[in-house]
Order: C-alpha cells, then structure tokens, then sequence
C-alpha cells in the first residue's frame, strides 16, 4: 500500500514514464488560466502523498527522481516551444523534491522549494498564453526577433527565463544550492546530477532564449504588453527576489 | 569605513536601477547619471585603498544573519580601484561610442550592473555572496556581448561564454558547500581560520579537503580566464560592442586569478594542486601565444594575446607568486583595455595612411630582411644568453635577497631571461647604422622595465600577503623535489640556449629551418591554423547530443 502510495506521488511529483501523464495534460490545456491552475497544483498531491507515506524513501526513488530530472532537462535543450518548455522544466524540477524530502525537509520547506520551481514558471506560462493569443503560436521558429517587436515582453521573458533556469537572487537558485549542500557529504553522486541537471537548464534556457529573442522582427507587427502590465509583473520579480532572499535565510 | 565600501559596491547597483527607470525620460542623459556615479565610485575606491594602506586589518559587514558579508581587505579594496578605474573608462568611451546604437540606456545599465557584481566579487566576505556575484557577472557579460539583439553571431558566441562560464560556476558552488559542510560557517575568515587550525580534514570519496576543494577552484578560475580546453569562447566574443570587449579583456577574464588570490589561506594548505594549475597556465600562456601568432584576424589574435596573458597569470599562481599574478592581471588589463578602446581610432587612421616608419623594425617585422652587416654572431650569442641574465637576477637580488630561494622565483626569472634574451636577438637581426646606440637603448630600457617590475611586485606582495611567512609558505606550497626542478631547470635551459644558437648559426649560413623539420612545422603550422580543431570538436559533440535529445523527444513523442 506505502509503495502504491509512492507510485502514486510519483504521477504528481512526475517520475518517468509517468511524468507522460503531467505533460500530456499540460500541453492540452489551452487557456492560461488552467494552465497557471495545473503548475500551482499539480506537484501538492505528490507532496501530500509522499510525507504523508507510512514508509521511509529509499534510494531507488532517489535515483529514479534523479533519472527524471536528467532526462527532462536534456530533452528540454532542443525544445522550441515555449509551452513544450515550460512543462518539461516543471517536470524537472519537481522531480528535484523527492531529494529534498529524501533528505528530510520538513513540510514547510518542501512547499517552499515546489513554490521555488513553480512561481517562475507561473510567470512564464502567463506570457506565453499571451504570445501564443497574438501569434497563434509560441512556436520560437515562427516569433523571432521578440527584442525589436516587443521590448518589454522581451525584457519579461529574459528576467522569467532567468528565474527559471536557477540565477542567483531567485528562490530556485537557493533551493538547488540548498539540496546540493544538503546531499553532497551523503550522496555526491546525487549532488553532481543536480549539479547537470542546473547545466542543462542554463543551456536550454539561453538558447530558447536567443531563439526567440534575437533577429530581425517579423513582417506582422503586434502590440507589446502594456505599461501597467509591466509593473505588475517587474512587482512578482521584487517579491520573488525577497522570497529567494527569505529562503537562503531558512535553508542554508 | 565599512560606510564607505558599502556605498562603492551600491552606487553602480543604485545608477543601474535610476538609469533603468528613468532612460525613457532621461534620454541620451542616461549616460551622464552613470557616468557621474561611476567618478564618485572611483574616487571612494581610491579612499578606501588608502585607508587601507594605513590600517591593513581585516574588517567585515554582515548584512544577513549567515551571509551577505562585505569583506574590506587589501585584496578586496585593491580591486575594487582596478574595476572602478577600467569602469570608467569604459563608461566614458562608451558615452560617445554607443549613442547611435538602440538601447543606449539598457546598455549603461547593464554596465552598471556589470560593475557593481564585479566590486561585490571581490570584497564578498562569504561563499554564499561570492558565488553569487560569480554567477552575476557570467549572466551579466551574455546579456553584455548580446546588446546587438539583431545580431545572431553576437549571441552565438555570447552563448559559447554563457556556456563555459557556466560549467565554471558549478566547481565553485559545489567547493563551497564542501567548505560550508566541513567548517559549519559561509563566512570566509571564519573558514580560513579553521583551515589553519585544522588543514588535514577528509571529504567526499575520503580524499583530502583542500585538495579537493583547491581543484574545483581551480577549474572554476580556469573557465573564467579561458585556459586551454575551456578558452573558444574568447578569441571569438569580438562580435559584441567593443567598450564590451575592453571590459571582458581588460577585468572580466582576469577573475580567475583574483579567485585563486582570494582562496590562497586554502592553496597554502595544498600538495599538489598547484602544481597541476602551473601545466594549464603554462600549457594555455604557451599554446595561446602560438595561436595569436598564427591568426590572420587581428581580433581573434588578441583574443589569443589574452588567452596567452592569462596562462600566465595562472601559472604565477601555480609557482606560488600570487601577488605578483594579482600585479600580472592589473597590468593587463590596463594595457589591454588600451588597445581595445584605442583599436577603432588606429583602423580609422590606418585606413588614410598606414603610419608605418620604414625603419629598421620594418624591414625585420613587415619585409622580414634581415640586416646583411651584423656584429660577430658569436659575440652577440653569448650577449643574448649573459646580460638579461645578469640584469634580471641583479634586479631581483637588489629587492629580496632570499628571492632565489624560492622555486617559483627561478621560474619566473626563467621566463625573464627567456624574454629578455629574444628581445636581444630580434635586435641582432635589425638592420641599423648605428648598432650601439640601438643596443645601449635598448639594455637600458630593459633594465628599467625589470627593476620596476621587480620593484612594484615586492611593493604587491607586501601589500597583499604582509605575513612574509605566509608568502613564503604558499612558495613552498608550489615546490617540487630539488632534484626533480634543477633537472627540469637545466634540460629547459640547454634546450633553449641549444635552438637559439642553432638558429644563430642557421642565420649566419643563411637558412633557418632545415628541411628535416619541414614537414614537421607545417603540419604543426596546420594545426595552429585550424586552432587545434577545438571548434570542430566542441560542435561536433553539440549537434551529436542535439540529434539525441531530437531523437527522444520524437521517440517520447515531445510529452
């Protein structure tokens, strides 16, 4: 039954090849809304689940997690498509928590590492809501140039993109520094895959970045994002920063 | 005082966030802001030298429970001047350089920035803050070299350093959480005091701390200073704006060996970590200044002159002179960041009129003829060999007696005679009328060129490193068995005085390369020309793993 529970957070805390299911579901979802609603909720029952388990993690589900994590963060490196991205980086990244708890993170600070991963990508699946609405698609061979069209979408994405992919000051930078630091006398092998898993997210990260962003604009003008826009968004960075700031207070 | 260098790491932060906000408003203006804040900048980094000339004890600010300390020492405050003097000198070439190019206010904002991770690396009092300082500054130089965001090869090869810099972060992070697990403390004087206390910890795999430690530091420094293996990043970044690329060459790629400078208390401690770091300087200074030599494109061959700079700045470190490769570093980056900015002005004029004297330099270094008069080649033999010597030895037995006690001392002067002696024979090739004038010139030039180096890089170490015994513990540190050096020593030396007299004489018969070796040279030749296939490969193995990520994701069906 424990292990039937396991197998289970495994679908929400996506463990491959049930991490299919999440990506699946991600990629159907159209409208913005369900798409927010899935990243914040999607990775709870798995926490639920796995603290809630009458038996202790073993090492297998390290590794498998591990696996997982690899796995996305290398598939992600020739992913074009913003929405394709964003959940395969989720599935990554969630997959990171099952180390976290392994190395027994309280509730709490499991919450605050899925909310580490999950607010940027919140952000970030805002935006491409909005420029799969204008172009029909978030397809980064079809929107290119996004830096001459759009400069303060552009401006977004670089900073969203940023706090995705682990840069200092954001709360997933800490929450990987913290899960490096706690593993690294008891597992090393564990601690240099997380390490990878970092490269290959700076990787993917930039080069969809520069993909999208860089070139001449596209014949088909579209409006950038509004000024107030912007403001409630550069707002979600401050308080990112500070809840990356509040966290490298709690775990390191 | 701890005020004062709080306010020299926040004014570039502050003039970043005013010039962001207020460009739209401000308008070309922007520039006047950042500029302003970059004078005052400057001008509180040469009080806080100063103070800290006259009062060398360490202070700290914590501005967080467990981290964010500021650390004010020689080193930090030292720096700090060098980064604030380059800033802004790039600051003001760039008010004029950049105003026809779009987003002229991001730019000085992101210069900003640029400048404020870098004071806040080098006077960072924890591994936390320096980590992520490191880390700013490689995001920072993408967006930097990028600023073209119409220009895809500028952001191909901004990728390329993103990418190395990157893979250089990662040694760094995981050095520091081995320190923090060992020594229970991100406070850097706190862990260097348990180094000292107690060096001989074991870490992961049962292996040594600080050599495990040093080699990750180690390989962290050597992606940030573009060492052999991770260095095509830098003779191709000339796409980006040039004030850019005088900041990168000038302070940007010289932070490996302000890294290795600032882990010293950890080096100390080491066996054989040094050694290893003086083979890849010395392997990159050797195979940089031979690429540089070989480009055709003068931008890729500075590329390669830094490249070159910095295996030798690294293998300073290696021989223990670690003061003497933070002298190496500011010197480069100031004649560096010359020429770079200088570059632009030079092309224009040569475009009109190349300004090229037809003198005897000329005839040697453009027509390559040889004179046809010279003095006895056997004479001028033995004065290529003997005064550089004597100049070089003279120099430094006038500054420290107990110089030549030290291995890596022997090396360096090596180096110098080395130098020094190829000056003298490049001389004895020139075609001039008056061969005494131009050599008594040119013996007097290198005699002040070597008492002041010898002078300034004792003034650096007793600046940097006032525990003598400190410094000579980190010589002893590099050193190797007697036997083992004096034998490396005299092999180097034979071989050397063997090829130039070989090459003396090949002079005088009228030959220099028999046709033994030619084949030899030219496939070596080829291979320089083709950069050793470093591109090649490194691309090779990026679409290889490209094809089978495509590969997995099609056989995944991209869920």
């Amino acid at each position: 039954m424990a292990s039937m529970s396991l197998l289970l957070a495994g679908l929400f805390l996506p463990l491959f090849p049930m991490s299919i299911v999440f990506n699946f579901v991600f990629q159907r979802a159209s409208s913005a809304v369900l798409r927010v609603f899935i990243i914040i909720v999607w990775p709870l029952p798995g926490l639920w689940l796995i603290e809630n388990s009458s038996t202790e993690l073993v090492d297998i589900y390290v590794y498998w997690a591990l696996f997982t994590s690899v796995l996305y963060g290398f598939r992600t490196v020739v992913v074009k498509e913003l929405s394709v991205w964003t959940g395969f980086i989720a599935t990554s990244a969630w997959s990171l928590l099952w180390v976290a708890e392994y190395l027994g993170a309280k509730v709490d600070d499991l919450i605050m590492h899925t909310f580490a991963y999950s607010i940027p990508l919140v952000l970030l699946a805002l935006i491409v809501a909005r420029l799969e609405r204008q172009y029909e698609s978030a397809y980064v061979g079809v929107v290119t140039g996004l830096a001459q069209e759009q400069p303060r979408t552009t401006g977004l994405i670089v900073v969203v993109i940023l706090a995705v992919i682990g840069s200092p000051l954001f709360p997933s930078f800490f929450s990987l520094l913290s899960n490096i630091n706690n593993v690294v006398m008891v597992m090393p092998s564990i601690a240099l895959a997380i390490v990878l898993v970092w490269l290959l997210w700076s990787w993917s990260g930039v080069r969809l970045l520069q993909e999208l962003v860089v070139g001449d604009p596209a014949v088909f003008q579209h409006d950038d994002i509004s000024c107030g826009q912007t403001m409630l968004f550069c707002f979600s960075f401050v308080l990112l920063v500070a809840g990356g700031l509040y966290m490298a207070e709690v775990l390191l | 005082m701890q005020q004062l260098i709080l306010l020299v790491i926040a004014l570039p932060f502050l003039s970043a966030i005013v010039t962001q906000l207020f460009c739209a408003r401000l308008g070309k203006r922007a520039a006047t802001v950042s500029v302003m804040s970059l004078w005052l900048t400057f001008i509180l980094a040469c009080i806080t030298l100063w103070l800290a000339t006259s009062d060398a004890t360490l202070q700290e600010y914590s501005l967080l429970s467990s981290w964010g300390i500021i650390r004010f020492d020689s080193l930090g405050t030292l720096m700090c001047l060098v980064i604030s003097a380059i800033s802004l000198i790039v600051h003001i070439y760039s008010v004029r350089y950049m105003v026809e190019e779009p987003g002229y206010g991001r730019f000085f904002t992101l210069l900003d920035l640029m400048t404020g991770s870098l004071m806040l690396m080098v006077v960072a009092g924890d591994l936390i803050t320096l980590v992520i300082a490191w880390h700013l500054v490689g995001i920072l130089l993408y967006f930097l070299l990028g600023h073209d965001t119409r220009s895809r090869p500028a952001y191909r090869y901004a990728f390329w350093t993103w990418i190395t810099y990157r893979f250089g972060d990662l040694p760094l992070i995981l050095a520091a959480v081995l320190l923090f697990q060992a020594y229970d403390s991100w406070s850097l004087s706190v862990i260097f005091a348990r180094i000292a206390e107690n060096p001989q910890i074991l870490t992961v795999f049962d292996l040594p701390l600080v050599e495990m430690v040093g080699s990750l530091i180690a390989l962290a420094a050597f992606a940030r200073s573009a060492q052999f293996f991770l260095h095509t990043w830098l003779p191709y970044t000339m796409s980006g704006p040039t004030p850019v690329s005088a900041l990168m060459h000038a302070g940007i790629v010289n932070a490996g060996g302000f890294l290795i400078n600032r882990f010293a208390p950890v080096y100390v401690e080491t066996g054989g970590v040094l050694h290893w770091i003086l083979v890849v300087g010395l392997v990159t200074a050797v195979l940089g200044s031979l690429l540089m030599l070989t480009q055709n494109d003068i931008k890729k061959a500075l590329g390669y002159s830094t490249m070159g700079q910095m295996g030798f700045m690294i293998m300073e470190c290696g021989v223990g002179a670690f003061s003497l490769a933070i002298y190496h570093l500011i010197a480069h980056g100031l004649f560096k960041g010359t020429m770079f900015l200088s570059a632009g002005g030079v092309i224009g004029k040569a475009r009109k009129n190349d300004g090229i004297p037809k003198d005897a330099l000329y005839n040697f270094v453009v027509a390559k003829r040889p004179a046809k008069n010279r003095k006895p080649w056997l004479l001028m033999a033995a004065m290529t060999i003997i005064i550089p010597a004597v100049v070089i030895f003279a120099a430094h037995w006038f500054v420290a007696q107990d110089f030549m006690h030290k291995q890596g001392a022997v090396i360096l002067l090596f180096f110098g005679w080395m130098a020094g002696a190829q000056l003298f024979f490049v001389t004895y090739r020139m075609r001039t009328k008056n061969f005494v004038r131009l050599f008594t010139m040119m013996i007097t030039s290198f005699i002040i060129v070597v008492v002041g180096y010898s002078y300034i890089s004792h003034a650096f170490d007793v600046f940097l490193y006032p525990d003598q015994e400190f410094a000579n513990r980190l010589y002893a540190a590099a050193s190797i068995d007697i036997l083992w050096f004096d034998a490396i020593v005299i092999l180097m030396t034979v071989t050397i005085v063997a090829n130039w007299l070989r090459t003396y004489y090949g002079g005088r018969k009228g030959h220099y390369m028999g046709n033994v070796y030619k084949p030899f040279t030219l496939a070596f030749y080829a291979l320089l020309a083709r950069e050793f296939y470093m591109i090649e490969l490194y691309t090779a193995l990026v679409r290889r793993l490209d094809s089978i990520a495509t590969r997995l994701n099609v056989w995944l069906r991209w869920v």
